[in-house]
C-alpha cells in the first residue's frame, strides 16, 4: 500500500517536473526565436539603407539586395522549421556523411568556384550562389560531436583526441584556407573548441589544442602578404588611411557620426560609397551610424541573449551529443558575430565574414537559421540536470 | 568507482561556467569598445568624416549683357558645353580624336597628340554648342565627358568689336568695354558647400549651403547700331577703295558727348580673337591711336584767335604767300620743315586774304600768321581747353593722352607755328571729335562716354553723368560753324556734303613722319565735321591711314566716309532736313 502511495506521489512529482521542464524548454526556445526574429528585422532594415546606393548604381534597383535577402530568409525559415522538427539524435547516423559532403563541396569550390575579391568561395548554381564553407561549419560541429560522443572517455588518450581533431577540423580548415578564407577557418576552430569543451576530453588537451590552433592561425595570418597587410591596417589604420586602412577608418567615421543615438534610419553617410561592403561585412557600422551606441549595444545584447540561451541549451541537453552540438553551434554563432563586430570596431583584423542573421548573404542566413533549428530541437528535449 | 561521477559532474559544471564566462566576456569587451568609438572618440571621427564629405563648388555668375542704345545685344553669354577627356581612361586616342574632330571640326591630329601627351584632364573642344556635345557623348567614348561652360558671343561680330572688345576663353574681359567694365559685368561668384558621396555627387540627406552667385549688371551703351554698322561699312569700303592701311570713325552725339558709333577697319572677330587681316592687332585707334592732325587742328587755332578777339572773321591778313619762314633761310635748308619753313598744299600767288578765306582754303601760311598774332601761350592754352594733351575721360581702357610737349617748350620757336597747323602735336581721333563737338555744342566741351547706364539684377538703372566745361563763347562757336559749312560748300571738303542737310567740317592731310624722322609723302587723311550746321546733332571724325597717293588728302579719302556715316546718323536719329535752297 505504502509502495503504491509512494508511487503515486512519485508519478505526480515526475509529472510536475516534466511540466516544469517543458515550460523552461519553451521559454528557452521562445527566447531564441525572438532574438533571431529581432536580428533578422535589424538586418533587413539595415540592408535597405546600406545597400540602396550601391544597388541603384549597379543594378538600377534600390531594393535588389533586400529582395535577395528576403529570399534567403524565406529559405532559412523553411530550413529552420525542418531542422527544429528533426530529432537531433538523427544526425549521429548522418554525421560522417554530412562531413564528407562538406569536404566534397569544398573541393568542388576549389575546382570550379567563382573568384570574388581574390578568393574562391562561391559555387555558381545558376540563379543562386552557394557558399560551401558556411555549410562546413555545421558539418564539422555535427561530425566532431558525434565522434567525440562515440569515443567518450577514450578522448583522455591523446591519440584518440588528436585523430578526429586533425581529420575533421584540420582537413576542413585546410580546404577553407586554400580558398583562402581565414575568418571562416577561425570560426570553425572556435566552434570545434566549443564542442571539445563539452566533451569528455581533458581540459588541458582542449585548451592546449586551442592554443596550438591560435598559434597556427597567427602563423597563417602573417604568412600571406595580403593578410599581413590586413594585420598592419588593423594595428594602425591611420598609417594608410586611403589604402589598406581605408575600410576601418571609414568604419570609425560611420560609428563616430552615429554617436549616442544615431543619425536616423536611412541617413547614413557611409553608405554613399565611402564604406566598402557596407551591406555585408560592415553592416554593423551602418547600424551604429544610423541608430548610434543605443542601436549597436542592442545588437550586442541580442547576440549575448542568444549566447546565454545557447548556453542554457547546452546545460540542459539530455545527452553528450546534444550538449556538444549545442555548444558547437553557440560557439560558432558567438565567434562569428564577435569576429565580425571586432573587425568593424578595430579590435580584431578584418577577416571578411558576415554578421550572422544581419549581414546580407543568402547562404549565410540559410545555414545559420538551419543551425539554429538544430539548437531549437536540442532545447525542446532539455531536462533538468541530475 | 562510486566517487567518480560527482567529480566528473563538478568538472562538467566548471567547464560550463568557463563556457558562459567566455561568451559573456567577449560581449562585454566589444560593448566597451563600441562605447569608446561611438562616445569617447565620436566627435573626432564625426569631424573627420564630415571633412571628407564636404566640398565646395564655385557657382559662376552670369556675365552681364552689353546692349546698344536701343536694346540690341552687342555682347551676350549663352550656354555651351566643353568636351574634355580623362586621358588615362581613353582606350584608343586615335579613334576618340577622329570621332570628336568629326563632330566639332577640330583637327584630329592635334587632339590625338593632346590625348597621348596629356596626363589626366585634357580639353577636347571648349565651348561647343550643346547639340554637338550631345552628339559626341552619344558615341559613348570611354573617358570622354562634358561640362557646362558658358560662352561669350558677339551678335554683331566685327562691326561692334572695337566698342565691346572681347573676353578670354575663361570669360575674363581682355579689351574694350569687356575689360573696362569687367568687374561690373562679371558679378560675384557664388558658392555651394555640400556633402558629396564618393563619386562627387551630392548626398540627398547631406548638408547643403548655397550662396547664390550675383549676376553681373547689364550695360546699356550709347551706341546706335545703325550708325555703328554704317561706320564699319564705310571704313571697310574706303580701305578697299583707297588701299589704306586702316580707317577709323567715331560719331559723337553733339550735346551729350555720347559715342554713337566707334568703328575701325580692319576689324576683328571678337569670338575667334583674331583680326581680319590675320594679325592679333586688336587695339582701338580711335581711343588709343595718336597722329598729327594736320589742318583739322586749324579749327582750334582760329577759334582761339576769334575768342580772344585777336582777329575777326573778316580781318584781312595781308601778303599771304605760299611759303613762310620762321627762322631766316629755313626754306633753303634741305630739312626745311624742321627749321621752320612752312608751305601751302598747292602753290599760289601772294594775296591778301580774310581770316574766313584762310580757313576755308586751309591756308597754312595764313593760319600761322594768325597764330603769330595770338598772345604767347594762348594757342596751347586753347588746345588744352579743347581737350588735347589729356585723356578725354571716356570709359574705355587705355586711352592715350596725346602730346602737347613741343608747343609747350619755350625753347622751340617753330613748334607753336607747327601746332597752329596741326604738326608737332599728337591727338587721338576721339580728342578731335570731342573738340569739334565743343563747337557744335555752342562752345561747351563734354567728355565723351560709351556706357549710358547699367542695369542691376534688381532692375535698378544707374546713369553716368558726363563732365562739361565752357571752352569758347557761343558767338565764337557760331562763327566757326559758319566757316566749317563754307569748307564743305565751297572749300576743300565738298565731298562731305549730304543732300538735304547743311554740313560743316574740316579736312586734314598730315604727312607722316618716316622712320628717319623726316616727313614722307604718306599721309594721314582726316575729316571732322558736324550736321546740321545750325543746330548740330552729330559730330563725326574720320581718320584714314595711308591711303593711296591719288586719295591722299582728307577731302578725297576721308570726306566721303564722313558723308556716308553722317547721312546714316541723321536718318537714324530722325533729324529733320534743312530747308536747303540750292
Amino acid at each position: 500500500m505504502t509502495g503504491k502511495v509512494t508511487s503515486i506521489t512519485q508519478v505526480r512529482t515526475t509529472a510536475r517536473r516534466r511540466e516544469r521542464q517543458r515550460s523552461v524548454n519553451a521559454r528557452t526556445a521562445t527566447t531564441i526565436l525572438v532574438v533571431v526574429a529581432m536580428l533578422l528585422v535589424v538586418g533587413v532594415t539595415a540592408i535597405i539603407s546600406a545597400s540602396s546606393a550601391v544597388a541603384i548604381v549597379e543594378v538600377s534597383d534600390r531594393f535588389y539586395f533586400l529582395k535577395r535577402q528576403l529570399v534567403g530568409i524565406g529559405v532559412g525559415l523553411a530550413a529552420m522549421a525542418v531542422t527544429s522538427s528533426i530529432p537531433y539524435q538523427t544526425y549521429r547516423r548522418w554525421a560522417l556523411w554530412l562531413f564528407w559532403i562538406s569536404i566534397a563541396l569544398l573541393l568542388a569550390v576549389l575546382a570550379v568556384g567563382e573568384v570574388v575579391g581574390g578568393s574562391r568561395r562561391w559555387l555558381d548554381l545558376g540563379p543562386v550562389n552557394f557558399q560551401p564553407s558556411e555549410f562546413s561549419k555545421f558539418a564539422v560541429v555535427v561530425a566532431l560531436a558525434a565522434v567525440a560522443e562515440r569515443k567518450g572517455r577514450l578522448l583522455e588518450d591523446s591519440g584518440h583526441f588528436m585523430g578526429p581533431l586533425v581529420l575533421l577540423v584540420g582537413l576542413t580548415g585546410l580546404l577553407v584556407m586554400l580558398q583562402p578564407d581565414l575568418g571562416t577557418t577561425v570560426v570553425i576552430g572556435v566552434a570545434a573548441f566549443g564542442v571539445l569543451l563539452c566533451s569528455q576530453a581533458p581540459l588541458r588537451y582542449v585548451i592546449g589544442s586551442g592554443m596550438l590552433a591560435l598559434a597556427a592561425g597567427a602563423t597563417l595570418a602573417v604568412s600571406a602578404d595580403y593578410r599581413m597587410e590586413r594585420i598592419e591596417a588593423f594595428l594602425n589604420p591611420w598609417a594608410d588611411a586611403l589604402g589598406s586602412g581605408y575600410q576601418l577608418v571609414q568604419s570609425y567615421f560611420a560609428l563616430g557620426n552615429g554617436g549616442l543615438f544615431g543619425v536616423g534610419l536611412g541617413a547614413s553617410r557611409a553608405r554613399w560609397f565611402y564604406l566598402p561592403n557596407a551591406h555585408t561585412d560592415f553592416i554593423f557600422a551602418i547600424i551604429g551610424e544610423e541608430t548610434g551606441l543605443v542601436g549597436g549595444l542592442t545588437v550586442m545584447l541580442l547576440f549575448t541573449l542568444l549566447a546565454v540561451a545557447g548556453w542554457t541549451v547546452v546545460r540542459r541537453a539530455p545527452d553528450g551529443f546534444g550538449r556538444m552540438l549545442a555548444a558547437g553551434i553557440t560557439a560558432w554563432l558567438t565567434a562569428q558575430a564577435a569576429i565580425n563586430i571586432g573587425g568593424v570596431l578595430g579590435v580584431l583584423p578584418i577577416t571578411g565574414i558576415t554578421l550572422p542573421l544581419v549581414s546580407f548573404g543568402g547562404t549565410s542566413v540559410g545555414v545559420t537559421m538551419a543551425a539554429i533549428g538544430v539548437l531549437l530541437n536540442v532545447a525542446q528535449q532539455g531536462r533538468t540536470e541530475g | 568507482m562510486a566517487g567518480r561521477p560527482p567529480i566528473r559532474r563538478r568538472t562538467a559544471r566548471g567547464r560550463l561556467v568557463l563556457f558562459l564566462f567566455g561568451l559573456l566576456s567577449v560581449w562585454l569587451g566589444l560593448g566597451y569598445r563600441l562605447f569608446e568609438v561611438q562616445v569617447v572618440r565620436a566627435d573626432e571621427y564625426r569631424e573627420m568624416g564630415l571633412n571628407q564629405r564636404l566640398t565646395r563648388e564655385v557657382l559662376a555668375p552670369d556675365r552681364g549683357t552689353i546692349f546698344d542704345r536701343d536694346g540690341n545685344p552687342l555682347a551676350m553669354t549663352i550656354d555651351s558645353q566643353t568636351l574634355y577627356a580623362m586621358s588615362d581612361e581613353v582606350e584608343d586616342p586615335t579613334f576618340v580624336a577622329q570621332q570628336v574632330a568629326a563632330v566639332t571640326g577640330r583637327d584630329w591630329r592635334a587632339l590625338r597628340e593632346r590625348l597621348i601627351q596629356g596626363d589626366g584632364f585634357v580639353y577636347l573642344a571648349r565651348q561647343v554648342e550643346p547639340e554637338a556635345a550631345a552628339k559626341v557623348l552619344e558615341l559613348d567614348l570611354a573617358g570622354v565627358y562634358s561640362l557646362e561652360e558658358p560662352k561669350r558671343v558677339y551678335p554683331q561680330g566685327a562691326v561692334a568689336a572695337h566698342v565691346v572688345g572681347l573676353v578670354d576663353v575663361d570669360g575674363k574681359g581682355l579689351e574694350g568695354l569687356e575689360y573696362q567694365y569687367d568687374e561690373i559685368l562679371s558679378g560675384t561668384p557664388g558658392e555651394v558647400v555640400f556633402e558629396r558621396d564618393r563619386r562627387g555627387i551630392p548626398i540627398p540627406q547631406g548638408l547643403r549651403h548655397v550662396i547664390p552667385p550675383v549676376p553681373g549688371d547689364d550695360l546699356v551703351t550709347s551706341v546706335n547700331l545703325t550708325i555703328q554698322y554704317a561706320a564699319y561699312q564705310a571704313c571697310e569700303e574706303v580701305r578697299e577703295e583707297t588701299d589704306a592701311r586702316a580707317c577709323w570713325v567715331v560719331a559723337l552725339h553733339a550735346e551729350t558727348g555720347e559715342v554713337l558709333a566707334m568703328a575701325g577697319a580692319p576689324g576683328f572677330d571678337p569670338e575667334r580673337r583674331i583680326a581680319e587681316d590675320g594679325s592679333t592687332h586688336l587695339t582701338n585707334f580711335v581711343v588709343r591711336g595718336m597722329y598729327e592732325p594736320g589742318s583739322t587742328q586749324k579749327l582750334i587755332t582760329l577759334a582761339a584767335a576769334l575768342d580772344t578777339g585777336t582777329v575777326g572773321v573778316d580781318t584781312v591778313i595781308p601778303q599771304v604767300s605760299d611759303r613762310i619762314e620762321i627762322n631766316p633761310g629755313a626754306c633753303r635748308s634741305p630739312d626745311d620743315d624742321i627749321f621752320g619753313c612752312f608751305g601751302d598744299f598747292s602753290p599760289h600767288e601772294t594775296v591778301d586774304m580774310t581770316v574766313g578765306e584762310i580757313f576755308t582754303r586751309s591756308s597754312n601760311v595764313g593760319t600761322i600768321k594768325i597764330a603769330q598774332r595770338l598772345p604767347a601761350g594762348a594757342l596751347v592754352d586753347y588746345m588744352e581747353r579743347f581737350g588735347l594733351g589729356h585723356p578725354t575721360g571716356i570709359d574705355y581702357s587705355g586711352e592715350a593722352p596725346g602730346l602737347l610737349d613741343r608747343p609747350r617748350d619755350p625753347h622751340c620757336n617753330t613748334c607753336v607755328p607747327s601746332a597752329a597747323i596741326g604738326y608737332a602735336v599728337a591727338v587721338t581721333p576721339l580728342q578731335m571729335a570731342a573738340a569739334y563737338a565743343a563747337i557744335a555744342n555752342d562752345g561747351v566741351w563734354t567728355s565723351p562716354s560709351l556706357v549710358s547706364s547699367r542695369i542691376g539684377i534688381d532692375g535698378k538703372v544707374s546713369s553716368f553723368q558726363p563732365q562739361t566745361r565752357r571752352v569758347v563763347e557761343p558767338e565764337t562757336a557760331w562763327v566757326m560753324r559758319q566757316l566749317l559749312a563754307m569748307v564743305v560748300s565751297e572749300g576743300t571738303g565738298q565731298l562731305a556734303s549730304i543732300p538735304g542737310y547743311r554740313v560743316g567740317g574740316k579736312t586734314g592731310t598730315a604727312n607722316k613722319l618716316g622712320d628717319d624722322g623726316k616727313y614722307t609723302d604718306e599721309t594721314v587723311a582726316s575729316f571732322v565735321g558736324m550736321a546740321p550746321i545750325d543746330d548740330p546733332k552729330v559730330v563725326v571724325a574720320v581718320v584714314v591711314d595711308q591711303p593711296a597717293y591719288e586719295y591722299r588728302t582728307g577731302g578725297r579719302a576721308a570726306a566721303p566716309v564722313f558723308a556716308d556715316v553722317m547721312e546714316a546718323a541723321l536718318h537714324a536719329l530722325g533729324v529733320v532736313p534743312d530747308a536747303v535752297s540750292s
